[in-house]
C-alpha cells in the first residue's frame, strides 16, 4: 500500500526561492487550480519523487515542465498583475509517504549542479511534516540497470518492499524473464493529464513486455494466472532440456551404428515414453544383406570356426576350393557393383527431390506466415466494427465475399481460417514428403557405404586368393590367415559395439521416465489459463465496471452490452449479428469521446475496489490529472467524485480545474462531506510561488 | 433389373485464396506505409503500388533492401501495379479509414486507431514493419518514385 502524505517543490532561482508545500491526507483528496497554474507540473512532481515519471514520457528531468529547470514566472501582487521572470538555479522535490506503516521521505533533485537526477535520496521518516527530526538517511538509483533488482541502492527495488509489492516474472520479448516492473503497475494507479485519458493504460512505458496491460491487470487483482505460468515455463524448460539430452544421445547413437555400418531402430526423433516390449536394436547392413546383431555375431563365428579348421591344411590340398572360392567372390564383387551403381544414381535423384520440397516448404511457411497476420487483421477489422469485415459493402450494403478479385470471376474464397488449415494440411503432407525422403536417402546412404565396403574387402580377398594361387603350395594359405586377423577384429569391434549402444540405450531408458514423470505434473497443472478463482474476481470486476458505468451516465451503448474481454481484460461491446453469432467490438470505436472517459474511470475505480475487496496487491491510490475530459457533464464528474469518497481507507487525489468556474466547482463538490480539499483557484494562485525561507 | 436412380451433384467449393487479395489485410499494410514511409502519413497511388509490390513476397523485400544498400537503383526496372490495391482502397475510403485528398491518401483518425492496433502487436507484420521503419520517411519520396517511374517509362 502506498499513501501520499505531503509533498513540497523547492526551486532556488537567481531571484529567491520558490515552491510550494502540499498535506495530503486519507480518503478523497480535490486540488482545485487553474488551467495555467502549474496543475500538472505538481502532478508530474509526485510521480518525480517515486520515480515514476516514465508515465509522463521521458526519463529523469526531461520528464518535468520548465519551471523545475529554466524559468520561473512570478505575477507581482501589487495590484499591477505584471508578469516577472527568473532564472532556476537549483530545484528539489521532497515526497513524504507511507506504506500504512513506516513513514519515508524521498528528496530528488530536478536541476542541480553536481547531482543527476538518477540519484534519489531516502529520509527515513517524515521529513515535511517533522523537519526537525534527525533521520536516517540513504542515496538510490533509479533507471540504471539495477534500480528494480539491486538490493541495495536501487530505488524501485526499495520501494517494492516498501509498498509490500511482491513483483512476478514475466517472459519479455526476448524470451527473457524479467520482473514486472513497478513503473509499468503504476500506470493504473496515477492518469496523467495530456495523453493519460487517450487510452486504458495509456501511459504504460515501453520495457519490450508483451501484453503488459493485461500483466498489470492480473497482478494487480492478483490473479493465479502467474504462479500457474511460472510453474508451466518451468516445465517447460524442463521439456526442453530433457528434449536436448534425447538428441544429443540420438546424435551418439547414430554416429556410433554408422561406424559399425548399421542402422538404430525403434528410437522416436523425440522424447517419448519407451518399453520394455519396444526396446530399440540394431540392423547391420552386410552387402546386399541385413542382420541383427546377434544374427551377425553368430556369423562372423561360423565364418571363424571355418577358418580355424583351415588354417592348417596345405595350399596343395586346397587348390580347387580356391579356385570355386575366387570366382564367388569375383561373382559378388560383380552384383554389389551394380547394385552400388543403381542406388547411387537413385539418391542423386532423391536429393533434387528433396530440394525441390524444401523450397515449396519454405513458399508454404511464407503463405501460411502471411495468412496468420490477414487473421490478426480480420480481428483487428471486427474490433474496429468494419463493414468488410462482416461481408458488407460499406458502400452499399450488398453481400460481398472478402476478396479483391474482380467479382464477376464469381470466385469464394475460403475463410482465412479454412485457408489456414489448408495450408497446414499442405505443409504437413510436404513435410511427411521430405521426412520420408530423408529416410531414403538415409538408408540409401547407409547402404552405399555397406556396399562400398564389401566391395572393397572382396577385392581383397580376390587378391589374396589370387596370390595363393601362385605361393609356395606346401605352406598353409595367406588369404586364410588373413581374414581370420579381420574376423576377429571385426568380432571384438561388434562386441564393443553393443556394449556402448547398450549403455545409449539405457540412457535413453533413464531420459524417458524423467520425461514420463514431467509430461505428468504438467498435465496435472490444467489447461486453462484462468482459475475458477480468476474468473469470480474477473466477474466481480466486470460487475462492479457496469454499476459505475450505469451510474457515471454512460450512453452509448446498453451497459448489458459491455463486457470485459477475457483475453485483454478490457471493455468490449458485445453485438449480436443477425444469424446469432455474438461479436466482440473495442469500446473506443463505439463511444463517444465523453463516454470513453467514463469508462475510464469506472475501469480504474473498479480495479482498486475489486483488488482491495479481494485483498489484491492494488497500492490503494489513485491520483487523477483533470479527469473531466471531452466536457464530460458536471453531474457525471459528481457522481464520480462521490464514488471516490467512498474509499475511505484508501487515498484518491484529484487534480482538477472545474473549467476555471466557481461555479463548476461548487456544483460538483457541493455534497461531499469528507473530502481534503486544496483550493489554490478561488485566489487564482500558481503552484509555484515565492517562499520566505 | 432394379433400375435405380443413382443422385449425383456438384457442389462449388471454396477456393484457398492469397492474403494479397484479402482486403483487411491490404488495408492492414496501406496504414502501415503510410505512417512508416510517408511524409506527413501521405501518400501517392503510385508510391502505395510501389510498396504493395515489394511487400508482396520476402524475396521482393530482400530484393528493395539491397537495391537500397548498394545504391544501385538501375537493378528497379518496374514494380507491380494490380487492381485489388485500388479496390482495397476504395474499400477503405468508404469505411472511413482512408482519405483521399488532393491525389494522396492519408489516415483518418479511424484509421490511426486501426495502425496504432496494428503497431501495438509486435507478432504482427513483422517483417514488413522491420522492411519499412528499414526504409523510413527519408528513402523513398514522391519525387524519388516519380524520377524513377519517369527512368523506367523512358
Amino acid at each position: 500500500m502506498l499513501q501520499i502524505e505531503a509533498i513540497r517543490a523547492v526551486i532556488h532561482t537567481n531571484d529567491g526561492a520558490f515552491g510550494r508545500t502540499i498535506m495530503l491526507g486519507k480518503g478523497l483528496n480535490i486540488i482545485r487550480a487553474n488551467n495555467t497554474s502549474g496543475k500538472s507540473s505538481f502532478f508530474g512532481a509526485i510521480l518525480y519523487g517515486l520515480g515514476f515519471e516514465e508515465l509522463l514520457g521521458g526519463r529523469n528531468e526531461k520528464a518535468l515542465q520548465s519551471v523545475f529547470k529554466s524559468v520561473v514566472k512570478e505575477i507581482v501582487s501589487d495590484g499591477t498583475n505584471t508578469e516577472s521572470e527568473h532564472r532556476v538555479i537549483q530545484s528539489e522535490i521532497y515526497l513524504q509517504f507511507s506504506n500504512g506503516k513506516d513513514v519515508v521521505t524521498t528528496r530528488r533533485f530536478a536541476l542541480h549542479e553536481k547531482i543527476k537526477a538518477q540519484a534519489i535520496e531516502v529520509f527515513f521518516g517524515p521529513l515535511i511534516t517533522s523537519a526537525n527530526e534527525e533521520l536516517r538517511r540513504q542515496g538510490m538509483y533509479l533507471h540504471d540497470k539495477g534500480s528494480a533488482s539491486n538490493e541495495d541502492i536501487g530505488f524501485h527495488r526499495f520501494l517494492e518492499e516498501f509498498s509490500g509489492a511482491v513483483l512476478p516474472e514475466v517472459v519479455n520479448q526476448d524470451g527473457r524473464k524479467v520482473k514486472l516492473y513497478l513503473p509499468l503497475i503504476a500506470a493504473a494507479h496515477f492518469i496523467e493529464q495530456k495523453a493519460g485519458w487517450s487510452d486504458f493504460f495509456a501511459n504504460l512505458p515501453y520495457y519490450g513486455i508483451r501484453d503488459a496491460n493485461s500483466k498489470v491487470f492480473e497482478y494487480i487483482l492478483d490473479l493465479d494466472v502467474f504462479s500457474k505460468a511460472l510453474k508451466r515455463q518451468e516445465i517447460q524448460n524442463h521439456l526442453k532440456q530433457i528434449s536436448d539430452r534425447w538428441s544429443v544421445i540420438l546424435n551418439k547413437i547414430e554416429i556410433l551404428s554408422k561406424r559399425g555400418g548399421a542402422e538404430a531402430v525403434g528410437i522416436p526423433l523425440s522424447p517419448e515414453i519407451l518399453t520394455k516390449e519396444n526396446k530399440p536394436y540394431l540392423r547391420f547392413l552386410r552387402a546386399d544383406k541385413s542382420l541383427l546383431l546377434s544374427e551377425l555375431i553368430n556369423s562372423i563365428n561360423r565364418d571363424l570356426q571355418e577358418v580355424m579348421s583351415q588354417i592348417n591344411v596345405p595350399l596343395s590340398q586346397n587348390l580347387d576350393k580356391i579356385e570355386d572360392d575366387l570366382s564367388t567372390v569375383k561373382g559378388h564383387i560383380e552384383r554389389y557393383e551394380l547394385l552400388y551403381e543403381n542406388l547411387g544414381s537413385q539418391v542423386s535423384q532423391d536429393r533434387e527431390r528433396l530440394r525441390q520440397y524444401l523450397t515449396q516448404l519454405k513458399n508454404v511457411d511464407e503463405d501460411l506466415r502471411k495468412n496468420k497476420d490477414a487473421e490478426k487483421l480480420q480481428k483487428i477489422g471486427l474490433e474496429a466494427n468494419l463493414s468488410i469485415d462482416r461481408g458488407i459493402c460499406p458502400t452499399c450494403g450488398q453481400a460481398i465475399n472478402d476478396t479483391l478479385l474482380n467479382e464477376h470471376l464469381h470466385i469464394k474464397p475460403m475463410r482465412i481460417d479454412e485457408n489456414i488449415s489448408f495450408l497446414q494440411a499442405q505443409r504437413k503432407m510436404i513435410e511427411a514428403f521430405i521426412q520420408n525422403l530423408r529416410e531414403q536417402i538415409r538408408e540409401k546412404d547407409i547402404k552405399i557405404s555397406s556396399l562400398e565396403t564389401s566391395i572393397q574387402r572382396n577385392r581383397s580377398i580376390a587378391r589374396s586368393l589370387k596370390k595363393s594361387l601362385i605361393a609356395d603350395d606346401r605352406l598353409p594359405s595367406e588369404e586364410i590367415i588373413e581374414r581370420k586377423l579381420n574376423l576377429e577384429k571385426e568380432q571384438n569391434f561388434i562386441y564393443r559395439l553393443r556394449e556402448e549402444f547398450e549403455q545409449l540405450v539405457s540412457e535413453l531408458y533413464k531420459i524417458s521416465t524423467e520425461y514420463n514423470s514431467v509430461r505428468s505434473s504438467g498435465a496435472a497443472l490444467g489447461g486453462d489459463y484462468l482459475s475458477s478463482n480468476d474468473l469470480s474476481k474477473i466477474e466481480s470486476f466486470e460487475s462492479y465496471f457496469k454499476s459505475l458505468l450505469e451510474r457515471f451516465g454512460f450512453t452509448s451503448k446498453p451497459v448489458n452490452t459491455i463486457k470485459i474481454s477475457p483475453e485483454k481484460y478490457l471493455p468490449v461491446y458485445e453485438l449480436s449479428l443477425n444469424n446469432g453469432i455474438k461479436r466482440q467490438v473495442d469500446i473506443r470505436f463505439e463511444s463517444s469521446a465523453s463516454d470513453f472517459i467514463r469508462a475510464q474511470w469506472a475501469y480504474y475505480t473498479s480495479l482498486m475496489k475489486i483488488s482491495t475487496e479481494y485483498a489484491g496487491n492494488h497500492f490503494r491510490l489513485l491520483v487523477f490529472d483533470e479527469p473531466q475530459q471531452q466536457s464530460a457533464a458536471n453531474q457525471n464528474f459528481k457522481v464520480f467524485l462521490k464514488e471516490l469518497e467512498n474509499f475511505q481507507n484508501e487515498q484518491t487525489i484529484v487534480f482538477a480545474s472545474f473549467q476555471n468556474s466557481n461555479d463548476d466547482f461548487r456544483e460538483a463538490t457541493n455534497g461531499l462531506l469528507k473530502a481534503h480539499i486544496i483550493d489554490l483557484a478561488s485566489n487564482s494562485e500558481l503552484f509555484i510561488t515565492r517562499i520566505n525561507s | 433389373m432394379d433400375n435405380k436412380i443413382i443422385k449425383g451433384g456438384f457442389r462449388q467449393r471454396n477456393v484457398p485464396l492469397s492474403p494479397d487479395y484479402r482486403p483487411l489485410y491490404k488495408i492492414g499494410l496501406i496504414t502501415l506505409i503510410l505512417q512508416y514511409v510517408c511524409r506527413g502519413n501521405k501518400s501517392s497511388l503510385n508510391k502505395l503500388h510501389f510498396f504493395i509490390w515489394a511487400m508482396k513476397s520476402e524475396k521482393n523485400m530482400a530484393f528493395i533492401r539491397m537495391v537500397f544498400m548498394t545504391e544501385d537503383l538501375s537493378k528497379v526496372v518496374s514494380w507491380g501495379v494490380e487492381p485489388a490495391l485500388n479496390k482495397a482502397l476504395n474499400y477503405a475510403i468508404a469505411e472511413g479509414i482512408i482519405l483521399l485528398d488532393n491525389n494522396r491518401y492519408t489516415l483518418t483518425s479511424k484509421g490511426q486507431l486501426i495502425n496504432k492496433l496494428i503497431r501495438a502487436d509486435k507478432s504482427l507484420l513483422v517483417r514488413e514493419k522491420i522492411f519499412l521503419s528499414y526504409i523510413g520517411k527519408q528513402k523513398v519520396t514522391e519525387d524519388f518514385i516519380t524520377t524513377l517511374t519517369e527512368r523506367i517509362s523512358n
